[in-house]
């Protein structure tokens, strides 16, 4: 796929198992995030969470403005590394 | 004392439950009273970690929400305004399109009349709205789309819709939309029920449907953009605009389509607590904002109109100027009377704006609406 995306990212553990992902919080908090390809992204999406203490039912996380599912994987999203994922606050409502 | 504070926690609860559509204005202060009940018990579950407060990076929406809140309490409500002021409501398409006569077919009161309308003399007026300037592609359509708009739900649809409100599906994954990544649960199906709020899952479940609607009769359609609801926090993250923020948003590879190519482009706005709509209608060159509680916010619009101007700069590499385009926060429109349909309203100007109708609704669609928008959502299919 994207061997060749590498660009300034340290390489570290040979690229294509491995991608660095940078998860921005809803108030601009930043977490840079190093995941095998094949992982479900529940485990990004907890650890941030976690890193956070919010719950993981009140954060919606976007890549390019479309929600991802837990279950999806950087592989399957034809994900490269650098890559940014938004995590924003649920929206319940309004009169 | 004691008994009053209970006696006015029973009438609120009591409030809570009548889903009587309303349809004085009196009941302003009650259900003002109520949102806030409502805000301060989102406030309280918010923050699940306030214990470990010693943290410098918490994350508190509470200022945000609080901030808004005040907004809308300090809203003014003009008791004297009507639902359906002027006959003539927006048009969304070209001035060299000739103004239609209403046929004699589409004056017939069955055309717009859903089994849930409440008949009583509004109606008259309402069917006096004269059809909307449309183009010659919509034209032919015009009677069929007349009549799709209110269909009564057949009896096994509104069953299905019943059972899935029930208490025993509130965990369950009703339906997963896969390509946009939404998964619908009861619990969050639940806010179509009658007076409840619109939460952002299913409005975007229900934009990306009618995007799919276009996309499968492209003729009936305008072509639209829907942003999602996450859009306008992006773009206006406080304390200023940000383009860059968004600029990967709508990459043609993404889309399959430029911006700069549709007609309407919709951005819905979530004012902390009140759903609201900006159109940037291009075929007209305007810039709109509806607020189904009649208020305005210019600068929701000139955010919208610089997005458009800096997009279309970064991807077509064209510079455009806006500065002759009108900016109207749209004051004829329907409103709403209570303290709960504002997201109702919202996809519904969308849903018709994307017709390329006048807005031909009132407050008393809005129970039929939402158990029409439950029974799309759940066969992932909008009509």
């Amino acid at each position: 796929m994207s061997a060749t995306q590498e660009e300034d990212k340290k390489p570290r553990d040979q690229g294509e198992a491995r991608i660095i992902l940078k998860v921005k919080g809803p108030d601009g908090y930043e977490v840079t995030f190093r995941m095998q390809r094949s992982a479900q992204l529940k485990k990004l999406m907890d650890a941030f969470c976690d890193r956070v203490y919010v719950d993981l039912n009140s954060l919606v996380f976007l890549l390019d403005g479309r929600p991802l599912l837990p279950e999806q994987t950087p592989d399957e999203l034809d994900m490269k590394d650098g890559d940014e994922i938004e995590a924003m606050l649920n929206l319940r409502g309004g009169p | 004392m004691a008994y009053a504070a209970t006696k006015r926690k029973l009438s609120v609860s009591q409030d809570r439950f009548s889903d009587k559509s309303v349809s004085s204005l009196s009941r302003y202060p009650a259900t003002k009273f109520r949102g806030f009940l409502r805000f301060r018990s989102l406030v309280r579950r918010a923050p699940v970690s306030k214990k470990k407060s010693s943290r410098p990076r918490d994350y508190c929406p509470n200022v945000e929400i609080t901030h808004e809140a005040s907004n809308l309490l300090g809203h003014k409500f003009d008791s004297n305004e009507p639902i359906l002021k002027s006959p003539d409501l927006i048009d969304l398409v070209d001035e060299d399109s000739s103004i239609e006569q209403v046929s004699p077919v589409d004056e017939d009161d069955k055309k717009y009349s859903s089994p849930l309308r409440v008949p009583n003399d509004n109606i008259g007026n309402f069917l006096r709205v004269p059809l909307i300037r449309r183009s010659p592609r919509l034209k032919k359509k015009r009677f069929e789309v007349s009549q799709e708009l209110f269909i009564p739900l057949k009896e096994e649809e509104n069953a299905e819709v019943n059972s899935a409100f029930s208490v025993r599906n509130r965990m369950k994954v009703l339906v997963l939309h896969k390509t946009s990544g939404i998964e619908i649960r009861g619990e969050t199906l639940q806010c179509l029920k009658p007076c409840v709020w619109l939460n952002d899952d299913v409005i975007n479940l229900y934009l990306e449907l009618l995007k799919e609607r276009e996309t499968r009769d492209p003729q009936k359609y305008f072509k639209c953009h829907f942003f999602n609801t996450f859009f306008y926090v992006k773009v206006h993250f406080l304390p200023s605009y940000n383009y860059k923020a968004v600029r990967r948003w709508t990459r043609h590879k993404r889309l399959g389509y430029n911006l700069i190519d549709c007609d309407i482009i919709f951005v819905p706005i979530h004012g902390g607590v009140h759903w609201t709509l900006a159109v940037i209608n291009k075929r007209e060159c305007k810039f709109l904002y509806l607020d189904s509680l009649n208020g305005s916010d210019p600068t929701v619009l000139t955010a919208v109109a610089k997005y458009f101007v800096d997009e279309v700069k970064d991807k077509n590499g064209k510079t455009i100027d806006v500065g002759s385009w009108d900016m109207e926060c749209v004051k004829d429109l329907p409103l709403q009377q209570n303290g709960y349909d504002c997201g109702m309203f919202m996809l519904k100007y969308i849903d018709f704006f994307s017709r390329g109708l006048g807005l031909q609704f009132s407050q008393t669609d809005m129970p039929y609406f939402r158990l029409r928008t439950a029974k799309e959502i759940l066969r992932l299919q909008a009509d």
